[in-house]
Parts: structure tokens; sequence; C-alpha cells
């Protein structure tokens, strides 16, 4: 019951709210990401170069016009004129041979790179420029060969290294996009994965105390100036305040009970003494009622005295006397024990004890098991099974004690330990309902844990202690 | 017989002298530490009853320094301390039983009786013991009564010995509880009631007359 509560509470961090949010950011920077990497696409070389290619293919069409429209210029006049009107497409003419003839950009001796559609890359310096147009160092262009019917090549050559730079550009912006949006994704997963941490740990803390009312508990928090951090010290400053007023109302109550066993004991010496004289007087009678308020009595110094060893174990000093404890021989103790109580109720014990060691408190854990034997022996009725089982599971000593009686509702599982609660079903028997708050309590000094489950019939408590070699 | 009670709280010290003094004792009091020591060192007493908590000087320093001075006179050790290393380290000092106040004042006397009782027999080797027409021979293990064998578990065997090892007087549940099952605890129902009234069909049921005899509000006895 309680493993399963616990789970729930440490939620994974992908059920948070920071994941989820994070998981939108996520998903917007990937949209994003997205359409920036469409528009990148559109600036990609074959791209560029198709519209190049497009361009030269007109400029061809133009110096085919140019030469209809005017078939007596020669070559060179047409290219003449037609520079006049293309600043930024180069005309070159080889004759024959494939020399240089005439033009605005010879090919001789420059680098060519073969691309489609009859392109080249030509990687041009100034030197091969006739022209005013200067730059510096090599510049690529884009060019293409167009042979003449009367024999001879057109050269058409266009200046793309501005183009191919700044496409070059576009592509470096992009991947610095990408990039940092990848580095936004990390920084969202690990503020993600750190509120989610820290909201876990508050939330598991908060579950735990509801679960075992252990104000005792603080909340893992690192150094640091987030607002997330000065929540979590602020509940633990909360916490500490709380434990701190629980902690003074259980003072009080158990000063109380220390203040008033002494004059109550001596209150119950004296009705001994009184009960001494009517003896001596022969009044039976009065000694009788006497002797029912001293049972009354030492029914009240017995539940002050449980309260007290209550607060004694929970103040934890006695953790330092803890020695080996062999469970085979202390549950045998029990056993033997209670047997002739089950016998006297006609109940039986079946128990299955393997040894094994654990490290405690003899007498505090025969109190433990002495108080479930009470309770087993006590709630079942006659011709009922009570069961004592010690068991290893994984690296825990496991005791179970089984009882047939009229079980535990699930509303009350929780509530039994609490100190004077006492089930529906029990307020007719005999008990100060300290029993299991004692229990519990020597529970956790042992730093073990214990829990009820359903034994239809019945209710069967496990116990679950440290197991040393 | 002549007890000696070192206790500061004049309260709880009148009702001991008191109590005891109706119980046949003659009763010398200290009220602080210094004083204590010098009673208890300087004459004999059959049985001691020493505070923890003294002014000037604490109960386990009285206690030590008069087992040192080789006085072997049974002390118990009152204390409002209960856990159980105060009550290992009140053994340890020489101590031969420890009461954690505040206690019935039957338990007192039952515990001083023990004691004294126990000092008395410490000296021989028994291995029989016996009341009225009951016999146990402690190293076989054998019970009988008028003659018949009685047949007992082990741990009934042991609770009928310590019963009889302090027969004549009351023994408290708790001492019991101490001394036969060897743990400290509370028990919260009346398991030593069944384990008694068990052991009584055994010895008493069918022979006459019983020997166990509740005692009401502080334990049981057993006597011829």
């Amino acid at each position: 019951m309680a493993k399963v509560n616990r789970n729930a509470a440490a939620r994974r961090y992908t059920d948070s709210t920071s994941f989820k949010m994070a998981a939108l950011f996520t998903l917007f920077l990937g949209i994003t990401a997205g359409v920036l990497a469409y528009f990148i696409n559109q600036f990609n070389t074959s791209a560029l170069i198709d519209r190049v290619s497009i361009r030269i293919s007109a400029d061809w069409n133009s110096f085919n016009d140019w030469r209809e429209m005017a078939p007596l210029q020669s070559i060179p006049e047409v290219i003449d004129g037609l520079a006049q009107h293309h600043r930024i497409t180069f005309f070159g003419y080889q004759n024959e041979d494939g020399q240089f003839a005439y033009g605005a950009i010879s090919p001789e001796g420059l680098e060519t790179m073969p691309l489609e559609d009859d392109l080249v890359i030509m990687m041009v310096t100034s030197d091969n420029i006739f022209t005013t147009y200067e730059f510096e160092g090599a510049h690529r262009f884009a060019a293409r060969f167009y042979d003449l019917e009367e024999g001879g090549r057109i050269l058409i050559a266009r200046d793309i290294e501005d183009l191919l730079l700044e496409r070059r550009r576009m592509q470096q912006l992009g991947l610095l996009t990408i990039l940092l949006m990848v580095a936004a994704i990390g920084i969202g997963f690990y503020i993600s994965t750190y509120v989610a941490g820290l909201t876990n740990k508050i939330s598991q803390t908060a579950h735990q105390i509801m679960e075992t009312g252990d104000f005792s508990q603080r909340i893992p928090v690192k150094r640091g100036g987030d607002d997330l951090s000065d929540l979590a010290r602020i509940l633990n400053d909360m916490l500490a305040k709380t434990e701190e007023l629980v902690g003074s109302v259980r003072q009080v109550s158990d000063n109380i009970a220390h203040d008033l066993r002494t004059p109550l004991t001596r209150l119950r010496n004296r009705l001994d003494e009184l009960d001494d004289r009517l003896l001596n007087l022969g009044d039976s009678e009065a000694s009788d009622f006497v002797e029912s308020v001293i049972r009354e009595a030492d029914h009240i110094l017995g539940t002050f005295g449980a309260l007290l060893r209550i607060a004694r174990i929970e103040s934890g000093k006695k953790e330092k006397e803890f020695d080996r404890v062999e469970m085979a021989p202390l549950l045998e103790d029990i056993l033997e024990l209670y047997e002739p109580v089950a016998e006297e109720k006609g109940l039986k014990i079946q128990s299955r004890i393997e040894n094994y060691a654990t490290w405690g408190d003899a007498d505090m854990l025969f109190q433990v098991f002495a108080n479930l034997m009470d309770n087993a022996t006590k709630f079942t009725s006659k011709g009922g099974n009570i069961e004592l089982i010690c068991r290893l599971e994984g690296s825990r000593v496991v005791v179970e004690v089984g009882d047939q009686g009229c079980g535990i509702a699930d509303t009350d599982k929780k509530s039994v330990f609490e100190r004077f609660y006492r089930a529906e079903e029990s307020r007719h028997t005999a008990g100060n309902g300290l029993g299991l708050s004692l229990v519990q309590a020597v529970m956790k000094l042992h730093k073990a844990s214990i829990w009820i489950k359903d034994n239809n019939p019945g209710t069967r408590f496990f116990i679950s202690l440290q197991l040393i070699r | 017989m002549r007890a000696l009670l070192i206790e500061d709280d004049s309260t709880v010290c009148s009702y001991i002298t008191k109590g005891l003094k109706e119980q046949g004792y003659f009763v010398d009091m200290a009220n602080d530490g210094q004083e204590g020591l010098n009673k208890a060192t300087s004459e004999a007493y059959d049985v001691m009853v020493i505070d923890r908590m003294l002014p000037n000087l604490d109960g386990l320093s009285i206690l030590k320094s008069v087992r040192a001075a080789g006085n072997n006179t049974p002390v118990i050790v009152l204390s409002a301390l209960g856990e159980v290393d105060d009550r290992v380290k009140g053994l340890k000092a020489g101590g031969d039983d420890y009461l954690v106040k505040p206690f019935a004042f039957s338990e007192l006397i039952a515990r001083i009786e023990a004691v004294v009782r126990r000092t008395e027999f410490s000296t021989e080797i028994v291995t029989e013991l016996s009341v009225g027409d009951l016999y146990m021979d402690l190293l076989s293990r054998k019970v009988t009564r008028t003659g018949q064998k009685i047949d007992l578990q082990s741990r009934e065997f042991k609770l009928l010995e310590y019963l009889v090892r302090n027969q004549g007087q009351v023994v408290t549940r708790t001492m019991l509880l101490e001394n036969v099952w060897n743990y400290h605890f509370d028990p919260q129902t009346n398991v030593i009631d069944v384990h008694i009234s068990r052991l009584r069909s055994k010895i008493d049921k069918d022979f006459d007359p019983p020997l166990i005899r509740t005692v009401r509000g502080a334990g049981y006895i057993i006597e011829a």
C-alpha cells in the first residue's frame, strides 16, 4: 500500500508541468527550425545555379536578337554593344582555332569546373577581365560557351562570387540558428529536469511526512538563489517550525504524563494501604471495591507509562545500545509466551520461523512482537488461527503476524498507529490505544518499516527489519 | 532487620520509611549523598535503598564506594531514569536490583525481600528446593508433589523455581518477566497470569492445600 503511493509521489519528470512546458517550447523551436530550414534551402547552390543558368540563356538570346537586328555588325561590335547594356554579364569571343579573339573576358588559362547544364565555374582574376570591372583576387564566375554557326564560340559569364558568399553567410546563419536551438532545447531540458526534480523532492517529502507523520524530514536543497530553492528552504523552515510546535505539544502531554505519574502512584499506594486496613477490619465488600479502584489506577498508570516509553523511544537515545539480535530465539520466546494465552482462548498458532539476525534492541523488539501477538490473540475469535512467520525477503528480514480477527478497514489502516486511536470494532476490547504507537516508535528507531494487509479474514502485519550476516 | 534509606525527596522518604517500619524494619535515613555514604560505611545494614539523584554525592558513587570497601549488603537503586542503560549502569555499579520511580510500594517491598533472601542463601549451592509437600530437583529437573511426579515444561519449571526460591514472599509480575523470561517489557494483557494459572493447574489443581496464592494488586506468592 505504502509503496504504491510513494511511486505515485515520485512521478517521473515527464509528467511534470515544467517538462510539458519544455516539450512545448521544444516543439515550437522545432517548427521554427523547420521553417528556417525551408528558406535556407531556397539559397542552396543548385537553385542559385538554376537562376544563373536561366540568366545566361537569356543573355545568349539577347546576343542572337542583337545580331538579327543588326546583321551587318561584326561580333566584336555586337559584344561591345551588349556590354553597354549588360554591366554584369561578360561576353568573350573565341575564333575557330579556339583562340581568344575579342571581348570583356578571356577564358584562357582559367581553371574551370564543369557544372550541370553545360555550365562551368571559372576562377576569374582581374587579369582576364578587359573592362573597368575590378576586384581583388579570384572571383567565381558561372559561364557557358555557345557555338556560333559561322565557327568560333561565344563565352557568356556572370560573376556569382557575391551571390555565393551571401548564400554561404545564410547557410552559416542557419547553422548557427540551429545550434542555438539545440542549445535552447538542452537548456530547456535541463531546466525542466531541475524543476521537476525539485518539485518531485518537495512532493515526495510532503508525501512521506503525510504517511509517516515524521516531521523531522526535510526537502534536500542545494545552495542556490533560484525561486524554487527558496521555496524549498521556506518549506523546510515551515517544517522545522511545525516539528517544534508538534514537539512542544507532545512534550506537554509527556510532561503531564510524567508529572501525574508520581502523585497517582502515591494515590495507588494509599489505596493499597486502605485495602489492607479494610481487610484487617474484615470488610471484604469495601475491600473489593477499593481493589477495583486500584485496578483503574493501574490502568491509568499503565497508559502514562506507555506514553512515556513511546516518548523515550522517539527521543532516539537508545540507538547506541543496539546489538545483534537473533530473530529465531526471540520469536520462539514470543511463541512460548503466547501459546498458553492462545490455548486458553481456543486459538491455534502456526509458525514458520527461519533464523536471521538483525541489529536492534532485543527488549524493544520483544515488546513489538508481544504487542502484535497481544492484538492477534485479542481480536481472533475461538477456533481461529494466528500465524507467526519470519523469512528473508531480498536483503530484509520480514516478520509477519497474521490474525483472523475482524480486520482493519482501509480507512483505519493508517490511523491505527496514532496514539490513542482505536478502530470502531476494537473500542469494546481492553487496551489503551497505545500498543501500535509503541510498535511504530520502535520500528522507526530501528529504521524498519511496518505495513498492514488484509488477511481475509483478519489482518496481517508485516515488519521489515535490517538483515545482518 | 535494619534498612538504610538514602533519598532526598522527603515525601518519598517518609512514605517508604513508614511502609518499611510496618514490615518490621528498623529504618535509618539520610537525605544527602555524603551523609548517606558515611552511614553506609560506618554501620551494618541488612539492606540499603539508594536513590540515584542526590545532593552532594550521587547514588552510583555511594554504591561504588560501598562495594569498593568490601561491603556486600544488598542494595536496591531507585531512579527516575528508566532506560535500559541506566538500569545496566545501576546493576554494574554493584546494585542488586533497580527500580524506576514512581513505583508501587508493594513492588519495592517484594524486591527488598527478594534481594535480602537471595544474599542469605547465595553462599550455598542448592540442588533441591521444596515448599510444603512439593519438591524440585534442579539437576534432574524433576518435580513431585506428595510423591507424585508432575510434568512441567521448561519455562514452567523456571517459573516455579523462581517462585519457590522466593517462597513466602510476594513476587510481582515485572519480577517474573525480568527473571523468568529475561525481557524488560510491558505486557499489555494478562500473559503472566495465564502462565501462572497453567502452572497452578499442574501443581495445585489435584492437591490440597493450594501453594500459589494471588496477592491482589501486587503479584503472586508461593508458600505452604
